[in-house]
């Protein structure tokens, strides 16, 4: 027998390691084992007694590069070893500077949530939705495809992720070698598990060059096996998101590990140790009218006198920018891509047989959402990008949006792709908008929506599908207010209501003025200009008027007339209206009075409106002071089959439903609604214009003014614009052969990009420049 | 007009509203306009209708047409529309269609066992021999209560509301009137204001309860 010792120094510096295992063994004799805990540059040893003969000596353990080999033991020995650690980290820019962190602690995820504010942390990935280098298939972005694609790329849709080895040499002597059956391994897991697997929302690439492929993705798996050596000293991957929080996936994050396997401490393919990060998507924004436009879309649609009338305001805006004509008459079928399991394939929306055939769709609001998404950056500043949400809309204006608009500067996203959710009008962009900058009070705690609340109309006849609300909530950015657009035959937002920007106000939440359609406006109006303009025609366009080149008034088609024209004394009247809805039931065109028209509009209508005002009020501070109401008549369109109860008639003295005028619109037995006179609210609220459909109010004959008169009810949201002190200019524009005719307007008609709001200006303080610390969750 | 030429004509309408439609902001029409093309030949259409849906139809309908005549045969669906109706439910890929062909199948599931014993009541037999509209509505809602328990607790629970909306009215009503009226015209009044549509002149067809 021999006192056979063995000594270990662990080498001198600061790791997360001390404990070996000391193993030795002889064929014929027990094994000897021993754990020792050890100390930076403090030999300790241990003295075994054991058997002359020849043992295999094994030193292993976490970190430390393990020693294997065979010594003859004759007599006492001391048998000293300087240990090298070697091992491996993970890093992420977990503190959003744009610079790769220290590596968290190990065996523990880092950091412990993801959280906001200026003290926030986990990494932020960008929802890489815009199109790069070309050289993804046509319709497709570059997160829905297995590569980084291009320079560009790198720098503005791609994260970054990084390995890095350390090595730490023993107090004597070089350092060893990475041991050859060491390995590592990375793994992509959810957060929540509600969420659907982390791998469909995010992707790892081999590398950080152009060109390089998904590693762990939808395509491939949810890990992967890396070689040490094709780590070396350190290797960056990178890492985009590929959709944004939302269905089967509201958390918006996901969970890297890194394992490392040393099959000598743990066994084969058993991690040793690991490092993690928690990771999350960059959120979307909706763009609110405080943001400066940046450029403007309307269709190309046999509507040259339209573009060319509104572009005369847009070349006149300042700060400028340019007009984009998309021409979906011209653009071939697209496919829309959605994953599908673990493969890309082409989205037919739930409930229509086909790729909507090619026409010159014109509803440029409806097809998209204007909004961006902002992220770190990989350390050359904050990268933000203009992403379009893709409303759950099915019209072939959609072809031009994957064939053209996507781009390296613009992105888009459809979070209703792939689901099962019908399509309805509410799916439209015109239902879809974000107030600007607004706050609520309550028992004097004030919570801030630094970037406003998207509102949307959503009840029974006008819904939002599932996938885009549950998007918006993920978002946690702007929570929505549902309000009720069932009145209106389109059943959009837009159609009642919009945001155009006061500087005056001291308080930063309070930079605005609500319009909101108002009948009862209208008809006072009118009320109080019978005396003096009885005669004054409305739904006309004036003698030698833009867009009428005769020296009468041209009568305007509306309601199913051809001219339904009429007079001040006519709408204030009893008499028979021009016009008529039609009952589906029957097929027949039914006739109705202009009192019943006058008296649905100011309690039936304006109440609805109310309604809706009342529920913003319940979702932010605004008084009646912040509300600018536009006068706009309305018409019925069609009714809505059913029953009706007390509380849907709009008098109780009144007998029965009145053909449909003694019911709230929206209600059953009640009508859906279109506007009668140009729908001014639903207009385009520019830089320092406003471009606004033309009511053809009541129209005021005085050959001293330029066209040879005034619209009253252009005259009225004029004044009330113009006593926004530097506020906008109205502009007035005829669209109502190309848009109003079929139920829309100027707003429903163009999109736009806007920048990002300023919030370190807004609310003066640096905080407040980066979502990611300007919210709190 | 036979009820296929009928149904046929309903289809064309149906495609003609659509088409009109095409520019406008809402290209198609909604489900329930659909539905009110279909009611306009009443229940005469639901035959072929449920006959097109079960030699397989659906599939090549879009969201909105399907929508509309589930809701048309939510009136005049018979028990023959269940199996169609099934496999919509389980094969169509809009979540809200399978959600409303699966209640509507529930409920037209249980028609075929509630119509056979109802016609066994003499009462109904009686009524449906007079062909008088107002006895057979009667008998055969009387012949219901009498076959599905839960009728008469659904009936007990509108008249328990109205009877209490009527007393809570009464005696505010009873010092305007000075003690001239009876908690009985009062609830009579109540009736013929919540149901006038029923029972004061038919000049209007909307129906209000």
């Amino acid at each position: 027998m021999a006192n056979y010792t063995v000594q270990l120094t662990a080498p001198v510096g600061v790791y997360p390691f001390n404990t070996v295992r000391i193993s030795l063994t002889c064929l014929g004799q027990p094994q000897q084992t021993k754990d020792l805990v050890l100390t930076p540059n403090v030999a300790a040893s241990h003295v075994f007694n054991i058997a002359n003969g020849t043992w295999r000596l094994q030193v292993s353990g976490m970190g430390f590069v393990p020693i294997d080999e065979q010594v003859v033991v004759n007599n006492d020995a001391t048998d000293i070893k300087n240990l090298t650690v070697i091992y491996y980290t993970l890093h992420t820019d977990r503190d959003r500077d744009g610079v790769l962190d220290a590596a968290g602690n190990i065996n523990q995820i880092s950091p412990q949530t993801v959280t906001f504010g200026i003290a926030g942390r986990g990494a932020i990935i960008p929802v890489n939705c815009n199109r790069d280098g070309n050289n993804a298939v046509v319709g497709r972005t570059d997160n829905q495809d297995r590569d980084i694609n291009g320079n560009n790329d790198l720098v503005t849709g791609v994260a970054r992720l990084e390995i890095r080895q350390t090595i730490v040499a023993p107090v004597a002597g070089p350092a060893a070698p990475v041991p050859v059956g060491w390995g590592l391994k990375l793994w992509l897991g959810k957060a929540r598990n509600t969420d659907a697997a982390a791998r469909n929302h995010f992707r790892i690439f081999d590398g950080d060059a152009n060109n390089s492929v998904e590693i762990i993705g939808p395509e491939t798996a949810d890990e992967a096996n890396i070689t040490t050596a094709s780590v070396g000293a350190a290797k960056a991957y990178g890492i985009e998101a590929v959709r944004f929080a939302g269905r089967n996936f509201a958390s918006g994050q996901g969970i890297i590990s890194l394992f490392i396997i040393q099959p000598e401490v743990t066994g084969a393919n058993n991690p040793t140790y690991m490092y993690a990060e928690r990771i999350v998507a960059a959120r979307w924004i909706g763009n609110h009218h405080r943001q400066t436009v940046s450029r403007i879309y309307v269709v190309d649609a046999n509507n040259a006198n339209f573009q060319a009338a509104l572009g005369v305001p847009v070349a006149n805006e300042n700060p400028p920018y340019a007009l984009t004509l998309a021409t979906p008459g011209a653009s071939a079928l697209t496919n829309v891509p959605y994953l599908n399991g673990n493969i890309w394939q082409n989205f037919i929306a739930a409930g229509r047989l086909a790729r909507p055939a090619v026409s010159r769709d014109r509803w440029m609001r409806d097809t998209i959402v204007s909004g961006h998404s902002v992220w770190p950056g990989n350390g050359a500043g904050v990268q933000s990008k203009d992403a379009f949400m893709k409303t759950h809309r099915w019209r072939s204006l959609q072809n031009w949006i994957y064939q053209t608009l996507i781009s390296q500067n613009v992105g888009l996203y459809y979070p209703a792709a792939g689901s099962a959710d019908g399509i309805n009008d509410g799916n439209s962009g015109g239902n879809i908008a974000v107030t600007p900058p607004v706050q609520k009070t309550v028992n004097g705690a004030t919570t801030y929506y630094r970037y406003g609340r998207i509102y949307f109309g959503n009840n029974v006849q006008s819904t939002v599908d599932q996938s885009s609300r549950e998007f918006f909530d993920a978002q946690n950015m702007q929570p929505p207010i549902t309000l009720d657009t069932d009145w209106l035959a389109v059943g959009h937002v837009d159609e009642m209501m919009t945001f155009v920007p006061d500087n005056n106000p001291a308080n930063a939440f309070k930079k605005w003025k609500l319009l909101v359609a108002s009948p009862a406006t209208a008809y006072g109006i009118l009320r109080n200009n019978r005396n003096a303009h009885g005669n004054a025609p409305l739904l006309a366009r004036p003698p030698h008027s833009p867009g009428n080149a005769t020296p009468n008034f041209a009568g305007l088609g509306i309601g199913n007339a051809i001219d339904a024209t009429g007079t001040i004394t006519d709408f204030l009247g009893n008499g028979q209206a021009p016009t008529s809805w039609q009952d589906i039931n029957t097929g027949n065109l039914q006739n109705y009075t202009y009192k019943q028209l006058r008296d649905w509009n100011i309690n039936g209508v304006e109440y609805l409106i109310n309604q809706n005002i009342r529920r913003l009020k319940a979702a932010f501070d605004l008084t009646d002071n912040d509300v600018i109401r536009v006068p706009v008549i309305f018409i019925p369109v069609h009714q809505i089959n059913g029953n009706f109860t007390m509380a849907d008639k709009i008098s109780f003295w009144t007998m029965g439903a009145d053909n449909g005028f003694n019911i709230y619109p929206g209600r059953e037995c009640g009508f859906r609604s279109g506007a009668m006179t140009g729908d001014m609210v639903n207009m385009f609220v520019g830089n320092d214009k406003l471009m606004i459909p033309k009511p053809f109010g009541p129209w005021i004959v005085d050959n001293t003014m330029p066209n040879n008169g005034h619209d009253l009810f252009e005259d009225d949201i004029r004044q009330k614009i113009a006593a926004i002190q530097n506020g906008p200019e109205c502009v007035f524009i005829d669209d109502w052969d190309d848009y109003h005719v079929a139920h829309g307007e100027i707003h429903c008609g163009t999109n736009e990009l806007r920048a990002p709001y300023d919030g370190q200006t807004a609310f003066g303080n640096a905080r407040y420049a980066n979502w990611w610390t300007a919210v709190d969750a | 007009m036979s009820a296929q030429s009928d149904y046929q004509q309903a289809l064309k309408d149906i495609a003609s509203l659509a088409s009109s439609m095409e520019d406008r902001i809402s290209n198609r029409p909604a489900p329930y306009t659909v539905d009110q093309i279909f009611r306009r030949y009443s229940g005469t259409i639901a035959t072929p209708m449920i006959d097109d849906l079960k030699a397989g139809v659906w599939k090549k309908w879009e969201s909105w047409q399907l929508g509309g005549a589930i809701s048309y045969l939510g009136s005049y669906g018979t028990s023959a529309a269940v199996a169609p109706l099934r496999e919509i439910e389980q094969n169509y890929p809009v979540t809200d269609i399978q959600i409303q062909a699966k209640e509507l199948a529930d409920l037209l599931a249980t028609l075929d066992v509630a119509v056979s014993e109802a016609r066994q009541i003499p009462q109904v037999q009686d009524a449906i021999k007079s062909g008088d509209a107002d006895q057979m509505a009667r008998s055969m809602l009387l012949g219901l209560a009498q076959i599905d328990p839960d009728w008469p607790v659904r009936a007990s629970e509108i008249q328990t509301k109205l009877f209490d909306l009527s007393a809570d009215s009464f005696p505010a009503i009873n010092e305007m009137a000075g003690g001239k009226l009876s908690q009985d015209d009062v609830t009579k009044a109540l009736v013929e204001i919540l149901f006038q549509q029923f029972l004061g002149t038919p000049t209007d067809s909307q129906r209000e309860h």
